[in-house]
């Protein structure tokens, strides 16, 4: 007979479940269930009713592609932002950082991932088509790429470039260069080379 | 372990900047389960038999120095996998180096996932594998780590190098520049990636899943980066050329001139001019590389040859010669080290004595006596000359354990 101590079925069940979560791994999945075996039952619903709202009611923005719980987002809806300028992000999280600095005020555009061959994803596969159809309805008069400065970000960038450029509108990127508070000593060469081409007028 | 500061700039009486290895440490790592070894500046003799850790303990410090094993099997072998006391294998090696520029303290640990050990026979791929790097207690990257200390390994899977595969002379080629230049390192990284990038998008355009025009990023930037690598290469095999000859001369007693020839898949005189021709080159292989999927053109493609009067060594020389010529390509390598950076590299001699005749052996020995440290590991103590010996601090060798064995 097998008296290997295996927890109970519905506690592997989930310590299964939460291990898919990305940044989990088996060890804090155990851990999570183990938490959770002990909760007071109203927290457990409540947790759980959160999940699945997450799943009902969060809906891709028709206009932005962002994730919203209101189709258009507030973002898109809103009476004060410039509605001249877009800035294209890879992903939904990427637009948090953006909007703590308050100092862009336009609109934005979520492509939902950047191209990369290896995991078979082509241009067909972004949110691309959806920012075309913005463009043509005009009024548009910038268009800001800020994906992240990896390989992949740039093979985006350069597409989108191409893509963009012949329709009249400025396409710009966001700078690159040395972070802020950061030490010349310790910058890399690919780093400096690069802030060296993006130099100012002081 | 506490950080060293030390600041004893020492503006060498000698030729060059004073680099050393003090002390290293060893956790599972091979066959040692756990190592603590001084080490003295110039010569340090190792022996012991057969399978007792010798290449083990030379492959260590190359390790800490270039992040990447001379062997080019599996670096998943480098956890002593048979070492049960924690629930993950973890191999760590540490070295502390002196230099004239204050101490350093250079780490890297290899960590398996839980559960491989049952498995060893698992191929690298499959084995989850992590590689950690710290400097002065810092995690820093691989790029940070190479070129900190310089070595140069002579061993008996040299002679590879002139009857073996093209892959085993790209590697060669790599390992070299990568310590002698760390730009070299990140563009061959990044080389990398945009060559398996551009692979699957050829695949996936000839199964018509993607579009032509999409290349165009990727030919650039396999331009740009594979022409770096192109002359930094060419320059290093035009240096190299300048200091083998006289050494591979005197090695055969006047009777061979060596030289060794880059061979890319294509030329031009200066970097803008190569990207400018890679450049070109793809577009006219386009719809080839698109009907084989794959990239024909660029630096994973090269290959060095080496010419003794004329003749081409890697088809028709003689296991002699084969030994000959890399050990002037080996001594060539520790002198271009020198002469870029005027720090002498730490020189590591495995077991290459017994195979050389009197003549070679005297040559060699003879050839090492200016740098600032060098490993020799041996099965016999005989090999060496009298006298040479007594300049020596000697070690003894066994099942993973290491002893000094006179004052």
């Amino acid at each position: 007979m097998d008296i290997s101590p295996v927890p109970a079925q519905p506690v592997s069940r989930l310590i299964e479940e939460l291990n898919k979560l990305p940044g989990i791994g088996p060890k804090t999945a155990q851990r999570l269930t183990y938490f959770l075996v002990r909760l007071p039952e109203k927290e457990a619903r409540s947790l759980a009713e959160a999940i699945l709202a997450v799943k009902e009611k969060i809906v891709l923005c028709s206009i932005c592609q962002n994730i919203t719980d209101s189709d258009p987002c507030l973002i898109c809806r809103s009476e004060v932002r410039d509605r001249t300028k877009i800035c294209v992000v890879a992903e939904p999280l990427d637009i948090l950082p953006l909007e703590r600095t308050r100092e862009y005020k336009g609109l934005y555009h979520v492509l939902h991932g950047v191209i990369s061959p290896m995991e078979g994803i082509g241009p067909d596969d972004l949110k691309i088509k959806e920012l075309l159809t913005r463009l043509g309805d005009g009024g548009v008069e910038e268009v800001i790429l800020a994906t992240n400065p990896t390989l992949e970000g740039e093979a985006t960038v350069m597409y989108l470039h191409r893509l963009l450029a012949p329709l009249g509108v400025r396409v710009t990127r966001l700078a690159r260069g040395l972070p802020y508070g950061a030490d010349l000593e310790y910058a890399d060469e690919v780093t400096l080379t690069r802030a060296l081409q993006g130099r100012q007028e002081v | 372990m506490i950080l060293h500061r030390g600041c004893d700039i020492n503006l060498g009486k000698l030729r060059g900047w004073i680099i050393h290895i003090e002390h290293l440490s060893l956790t599972n790592f091979r066959n040692y389960a756990h190592l603590e070894l001084d080490l003295p500046k110039k010569l340090v003799v190792v022996q012991g038999d057969n399978a007792q850790g010798k290449t083990n303990l030379l492959e260590a410090i190359y390790i800490l120095a270039t992040a990447r094993s001379h062997r080019a099997a599996a670096e998943r072998e480098l956890i002593n996998w048979y070492t049960p006391r924690e629930g993950v294998p973890v191999a760590r090696l540490f070295a502390l180096v002196e230099r004239w520029r204050g101490k350093v303290e250079l780490e890297i640990a290899f960590k398996g996932s839980p559960g491989e050990a049952a498995s060893p026979g698992l191929p690298f791929e499959d084995a989850h594998f992590q590689r950690r790097i710290r400097i002065n207690g810092i995690p820093r990257r691989a790029v940070d780590l190479v070129g900190q200390v310089k070595v140069v390994m002579f061993s008996s899977l040299d002679i590879d190098l002139i009857g073996g595969s093209p892959s085993l002379r790209r590697r060669y080629l790599d390992l070299t520049n990568c310590q002698l230049d760390p730009r070299y390192l990140r563009a061959l990284n990044r080389y990398h990636k945009v060559l398996a990038q551009r692979n699957h998008l050829l695949k996936l355009i000839q199964e018509r899943r993607g579009e032509q025009d999409q290349l165009d990023f990727w030919d650039q930037e396999l331009a740009q980066n594979g022409s770096y690598l192109m002359v930094q290469r060419q320059q290093m095999v035009d240096e190299l050329n300048q200091l083998i000859k006289p050494i591979h001369y005197e090695l055969t007693a006047g009777g061979e001139e060596l030289v060794i020839t880059y061979r890319p898949t294509m030329e031009a005189d200066n970097l803008e001019a190569l990207c400018h021709r890679f450049g070109q080159r793809l577009r006219e292989a386009r719809q080839r590389e698109i009907s084989l999927g794959m990239s024909l053109l660029g630096p994973h493609r090269d290959d060095l040859g080496f010419w003794v009067n004329g003749i081409d060594m890697n088809v028709f020389a003689s296991r002699g010669q084969q030994r000959t010529i890399a050990l002037s390509l080996k001594l060539a390598e520790a002198n271009l080290m020198y002469s870029r950076s005027g720090d002498y590299p730490i020189l590591l001699l495995d077991d290459v004595l017994s195979e050389l005749d009197r003549l070679r052996r005297h040559h060699l020995l003879e050839s090492i006596s200016p740098y600032q440290q060098v490993v020799i590991t041996t099965t016999d103590l005989d090999q060496f000359e009298p006298g040479f010996l007594d300049q020596a601090a000697l070690f003894g060798v066994r099942e993973g354990r290491i002893e000094r064995l006179q004052g």
